[in-house]
């Protein structure tokens, strides 16, 4: 159902998404074949337990974070949306740890995937976070950014070498 | 190494992009037997065509629309890791109008994975984007918004539907 993506549940979701994210990062860990992807497995891994314990903590204390009253404009079905594609993301998430990959530069696809997605959902969300609290979600989606970007590095070098 | 990509190289990139999308979007509307998708297709494919005279003028006058850059390397190192994937982006989408796809729920996600990536590109691009010109940038990223809200509809349509 559609309708239950308030930011709240959104919050109750990527607790879940970082969390899940935190034990397929492990398992990718031990499982690497290169030895540069096993360390930036181990990285993410401890991102996002961090991660995890941020959204736990605006999840618990939701009066201050949320902003209790917005405007519902064309922001919303977008929010819905892509809240939409997240929880896609999290059964997928779900389903590869219990899968293996083929290979690293699968792996890395995937990791990819997964921190677009949450970019782009936690950005949204920043539109119903108050003022104040902003900056914690802005360490987030900095920090997804940058995921991103050591992934995709990671998939150039991988490519190359053909591990 | 990473390529150092520039406002105008991702620029470029994305003309080529929204050319191709319109090509992707006309194979696709063509194509389906669903009346509905095909008014979305039809839909993404005139929004595609917009967007490419926006980037061409864009490109045509760069200086009117893009912040120069005081020493080289400037920009934000995080459009230059994400650009390599636009690219691929780019070549994916040209080898899918020649394949095109086997069901309409995977062409409706194929279309879904090139918005989280224009939605992407586009954020981190504004940044490099002159203040007089933003309004016209944001309506860009406003459209993409919409059409992921419009595509993921449309793929929980046809995710409901009984196979």
């Amino acid at each position: 159902m559609l309708e239950k993506y308030n930011p709240g549940e959104i919050l109750k979701i990527a607790v879940e998404v970082e969390k899940n994210g935190k034990e397929l990062y492990a398992l990718l860990e031990v499982k690497s074949r290169d030895p540069q992807a096993g360390l930036l497995w181990a990285y993410l891994k401890q991102q996002e337990e961090v991660h995890q314990q941020t959204f736990q903590e605006m999840l618990s204390n939701q009066k201050d974070y949320l902003v209790v009253e917005f405007s519902t404009g064309e922001h919303e079905p977008y929010l819905k949306a892509i809240a939409s594609e997240y929880i896609f993301t999290q059964d997928l998430i779900k389903e590869h740890i219990g899968q293996e990959f083929k290979s690293d530069s699968e792996a890395i696809d995937f990791g990819i995937s997964v921190e677009k997605i949450s970019i782009l959902t936690y950005s949204a969300l920043r539109e119903y976070i108050n003022k104040n609290k902003q900056p914690v979600l802005d360490k987030v989606i900095d920090e997804e950014k940058n995921h991103l970007a050591k992934l995709k590095s990671l998939k150039r070098t991988i490519d190359h070498t053909g591990i | 190494m990473t390529e150092h990509f520039n406002p105008q190289k991702v620029l470029e990139i994305a003309l080529k992009v929204k050319e191709s999308s319109q090509k992707l979007y006309q194979a696709l509307s063509s194509k389906t037997a669903d009346s509905q998708l095909k008014n979305l297709w039809d839909h993404l494919g005139q929004d595609s065509e917009f967007h490419s005279k926006v980037f061409k003028e864009m490109c045509q006058d760069i200086e009117s629309y893009v912040v120069y850059e005081l020493s080289a390397g400037e920009y934000d190192p995080y459009l230059s890791e994400i650009t390599p994937g636009f690219r691929y982006t780019q070549e994916a989408i040209g080898k899918k109008i020649k394949e095109l796809f086997v069901t309409d729920l995977e062409a409706v996600e194929f279309a879904i994975y090139v918005v989280i990536e224009l939605i992407l590109v586009y954020s981190a691009l504004k940044n490099c984007i002159v203040p007089e010109k933003l309004d016209i940038f944001n309506k860009i990223i406003g459209d993409e918004k919409k059409h992921l809200t419009k595509l993921n509809l449309a793929k929980r349509n046809l995710m409901a539907k009984p196979s």
